[in-house]
């Protein structure tokens, strides 16, 4: 049965991550943002697709995603490429991104259809780590302007929520496939719930970060 | 009733995490606020030691200038004065031929101390460099040394001029300045030449002179703490504003004076 939080609560906010991006590449002509902008919008149609697939024909819809994290992870690591400074730091993000590519390519492979707990864990987890350094390197190179002001502070502090929770969220699922009933495995499903929720979280952080700062600049 | 709580228990472990990366967050804000205060407030001590150190090098080069004044004063112009009047004490008495060239000489003379003298209070002004810029402001100072017959001069530039930052250019000339005084003074040269490069990434000015020079290989180039009081504050100076001073001599070969600053913003000269 289509719940609304289970399956379309995804697409809905990448649609709103898509508004704005959109919306801050219009205020500050940032290429990243436009590029981010469509790579959300389109993620967003192919999300929804995934639930169609899922719900109307009762098809695996775990290639759609597994599409979908390998194409996310380049794109962050390209954004991440953008905000970190230092070549050391950089160069780390490119290494991490050429580990968890072949992680996922060789785990997608061995356990398709099934779902891949281990790949998709590890694509979280990339994008948590790459957040942590991008505050990390706040607290070691501070400039004089005010880091609530920084878009990208309020963007890396919602991926932050929603990459670390859904790293937990499947280590959980990974921990209890296979032990649980039944009637326990329809509560496990809520996990899923919870992912998009944080989702949810981490758009609306990053919508408010720009409407805060919108109405800062025009304040002064 | 155990699948409601333990919806609960889902619903209460997610909160909590969340309440955990928000607090997190918060500290993160608080530390980087605390750190900024600290970083502006370092800046602000930087900036005050800096202002405090250009304002000595201000009050040097005004020194500097009054000295100068007092030498051109007493060398050159007091000199030409005091034959004017020489010339002057010996008109009564002379002949109506010897009268009309004493007459003529001294008005000559009297003009050159005037033109001296004029000459002098533009070179020294600061408004004027200002406004002329440092490429005029050089030219001059070498069409003033040309004109007094002794040393030839040469001006080269290579590149499309544009102008540097007020306080650069200022700095910048009275450097150039004290070169050329000292090579008038001491470097009994024949001929001085000055190369000015206009890059777009780099703002380059070189004098050189074919006068006496001196043995400058033992003595420290790094921070020309061998070099005496004059060098050592030029290059002082020059550094204060981000140029690279590099002082070149060999006995016999004359002296090269190298100054090199990078440059971020470039304006146009008119």
């Amino acid at each position: 049965m289509a719940s609304f939080f289970r399956n379309f609560l995804e697409s809905f906010c990448y649609l709103l991550y898509s508004l704005v991006f959109f919306l801050q590449y219009l205020n500050e002509h940032e290429n990243n943002k436009r590029v981010l902008a469509i790579y959300y919008f389109v993620i967003s149609i192919v999300i929804y697709y995934a639930c169609r697939v899922a719900l109307d024909y009762s098809d695996n819809n775990n290639w759609i995603y597994y599409i979908y994290y390998f194409s996310f992870a380049i794109l962050m690591s390209y954004y991440f490429n953008q905000v970190l400074v230092g070549e050391s730091v950089k160069k780390v993000n490119r290494y991490l991104l050429i580990i968890v590519l072949g992680v996922l390519l060789f785990t997608d492979i061995t356990s398709y259809p099934f779902f891949n707990s281990i790949g998709d864990g590890i694509f979280f987890l990339f994008i948590a780590v790459n957040s942590l350094i991008y505050f990390k390197q706040l607290l070691v190179k501070v400039d004089q302007k005010n880091i609530l002001l920084n878009f990208d502070f309020w963007l890396i502090s919602g991926y932050l929520v929603y990459f670390l929770g859904s790293f937990f969220i499947i280590l959980t699922y990974n921990y209890f496939t296979g032990r649980v009933t039944e009637a326990q495995k329809v509560m496990l499903a809520d996990l899923w719930s919870i992912q998009n929720i944080l989702l949810l979280i981490s758009s609306i952080v990053s919508l408010f970060g720009f409407l805060w700062i919108r109405f800062q600049k025009k304040l002064h | 009733m155990d699948t409601l709580s333990e919806k609960v228990t889902l619903i209460v472990i997610s909160c909590a995490f969340l309440i955990t990366i928000a607090i997190g967050i918060v500290i993160l804000v608080l530390i980087h606020q605390k750190k900024q205060i600290q970083f502006v407030y370092d800046k602000n001590l930087i900036k005050a030691a800096f202002d405090k150190e250009l304002l000595s090098t201000q009050l040097e080069i005004q020194e500097q200038t009054l000295k100068n004044i007092s030498q051109e004063i007493h060398d050159n112009i007091g000199q030409v004065l005091s034959l004017a009047k020489l010339n002057i004490n010996t008109m009564s008495g002379a002949s109506p031929v010897l009268l009309e060239g004493k007459i003529s000489d001294s008005k000559h003379l009297i003009s050159k101390a005037i033109q001296d003298l004029r000459d002098l209070s533009r070179s020294l002004n600061t408004d004027y460099v200002i406004d002329m810029g440092l490429l005029r402001s050089v030219e001059y100072e070498l069409e003033l040394i040309k004109r007094a017959g002794t040393i030839e001069t040469a001006l080269k530039t290579e590149g499309k001029p544009y102008r540097l930052e007020q306080q650069q250019e200022l700095i910048l000339f009275r450097i150039v300045q004290e070169i050329l005084h000292n090579i008038i003074k001491h470097a009994k040269a024949t001929l001085i030449d000055v190369y000015v490069q206009f890059e777009p990434e780099r703002f380059s000015l070189t004098v050189s002179d074919n006068g006496i020079g001196f043995d400058a290989s033992k003595l420290d180039a790094a921070d020309y703490s061998g070099f005496g009081l004059g060098i050592r504050n030029m290059h002082n100076r020059a550094k204060m504003i981000g140029t690279d001073f590099t002082l070149t001599s060999t006995l016999g070969k004359g002296v090269t004076v190298s100054l090199n600053l990078p440059i971020t913003n470039t304006g146009k000269l008119n």
